[in-house]
């Protein structure tokens, strides 16, 4: 009878974790996701990069990544955010210019987090992207960056 | 005793497939790199950074995008010739004619030449397998793709990004010299289609875009001299210093502006008023156009 029990219970054990693991979202499906959100009107996906990032400890800063886009005069470019369900986590992206701030995902005066924004650049160049999560919650992101039209 | 031993294939049944590892890369693991391709010795410039690098240049939809937007029509005579794609034995040569290659696919999928891109992806199929690096190509989906006309954005998606995962590929895998190569072949016929396009049509736009490859090729000749130590990619570095040395002549300046945020149907964007001024005289641009056509057809010869 006991072993019977626990013929039941392994299996149920089992699923139960399988189900959960395949529910949860991937980098890869998150890339897609992203792109067909990114691209609906005729933008172009150009590159991406996934952000995996822990909370951060009490009293310090949120951790963030970092890394470089290289953006053309006279195009528009579309950076898209897409934060993973299964974190709490949203991810706030800041598009520098050298040191200087150019554009982010993030609008302090509403506090509102946009999944997407557009640049329309005016200067070739390298601009460093910052990735963080709001409040220094653990997150996985990824962010999509496609081409709209050269003007 | 009987249950036991239902109770042991239960288990197995429905744990020991779990333990299968999923692997998106294909057959990668069982990849055999040959000692001549694998990237030795220390380097100046660290793997993230020139995969970063790598990337930046790597961009053709975006000089085929301002072709396109300029109406000059599609020019199959711009593109390189397939017909050579057996005879390239190298993995020096076969690294930079896949990234040509690269380079005019992008052109193609962005006039939606997609018939011509099939041929493209034939011959892209046989030198990414030749480098091991074929597993990152889709080319059964790319192809579906391509003989579908209403699927060109697909095609850009998949063929796009193909090429990203498999330049984080070899950077994970110590051969970053083959994506150097791949993005030195991106980046010159990128350079070689935008001055033939000028001679024949000559605009500012297309002026300014020449001019402001000086940008991309610092970088590229930062990674080109990570490799200067091997005898081909030396005779590649002295091509590409001659076109980097005239690329000294150009002079960008910079217009300083602060950025505007504005919102249209409820998209966020920001207006960059910073802006980046490309001056370059006719008798450089000249030079750069006939020695970049030079280098390319030198290295699409077999």
């Amino acid at each position: 009878m006991r072993n019977l029990y626990i013929l039941f219970l392994i299996p149920i054990i089992f699923l139960t974790f399988h189900i959960k693991e395949s529910q949860a979202q991937t980098g890869e499906e998150l890339v897609n996701i992203c792109n067909r959100i990114a691209t609906k009107d005729g933008a172009k996906y150009l590159k991406d990069f996934t952000v995996k990032l822990n909370a951060a400890p009490a009293g310090e800063d949120a951790p963030r990544d970092k890394n470089s886009f290289m953006l053309r005069k006279n195009t528009q470019y579309r950076f898209s955010v897409c934060s993973s369900k299964d974190y709490d986590g949203r991810a706030i992206v800041k598009v520098y210019d050298s040191s200087k701030l150019l554009a982010s995902n993030y609008v302090v005066a509403t506090g509102k987090i946009h999944r997407s924004f557009d640049i329309k650049c005016q200067k070739t160049g390298a601009y460093h992207v910052f990735v963080e999560f709001e409040d220094g919650k653990e997150g996985l992101a990824v962010i999509v960056l496609s081409f709209v039209e050269k003007f | 005793m009987k249950h036991k031993f239902i109770l042991f294939l239960t288990f197995a049944i429905l744990v020991l497939p779990a333990c299968k590892k999923t692997n998106n890369s294909g057959n990668a693991d069982n990849m055999e790199v040959p000692d001549s391709v694998v990237n030795k010795g220390a380097l100046e410039v660290s793997d993230q950074a020139i995969e970063n690098m790598t990337q930046n240049i790597s961009s053709p939809i975006e000089t085929a995008a301002l072709i396109k937007k300029l109406d000059v029509p599609f020019s199959h005579d711009l593109i390189a010739s397939t017909e050579n794609v057996d005879y390239y034995n190298t993995n020096f040569k076969q690294a930079v004619v896949l990234g040509i290659y690269g380079a005019d696919l992008g052109y193609l999928n962005m006039y939606g030449k997609t018939s011509a891109a099939i041929d493209f992806l034939t011959s892209i199929k046989k030198l990414s397998n030749k480098l091991k690096i074929g597993q990152f190509f889709d080319f059964r989906t790319l192809k579906r793709l391509a003989s579908n006309n209403e699927n060109v954005d697909s095609l850009i998606y998949i063929s796009q990004r193909n090429f990203n995962q498999m330049y984080r590929y070899l950077r994970e895998n110590n051969r970053s010299n083959i994506s150097v190569l791949m993005v030195a072949g991106v980046w010159i016929e990128g350079l070689y289609i935008t001055g033939q396009v000028y001679e024949m049509n000559p605009n500012e736009e297309l002026r300014e875009a020449i001019g402001e490859q000086k940008i991309m090729i610092s970088d590229l000749m930062i990674l080109l001299r990570n490799y200067e130590k091997n005898a081909d990619f030396a005779k590649l570095i002295e091509d590409y210093e001659e076109i980097y040395d005239l690329f000294k002549e150009v002079k960008i300046t910079y217009e300083q502006g602060e950025p505007e945020r504005i919102e249209e149907d409820g998209r966020l964007i920001i207006k960059q008023n910073t802006k980046s001024i490309v001056n370059i005289s006719d008798e450089v641009l000249e030079k750069i156009i006939k020695k970049s056509r030079e280098t390319r057809n030198k290295l699409i010869s077999d």
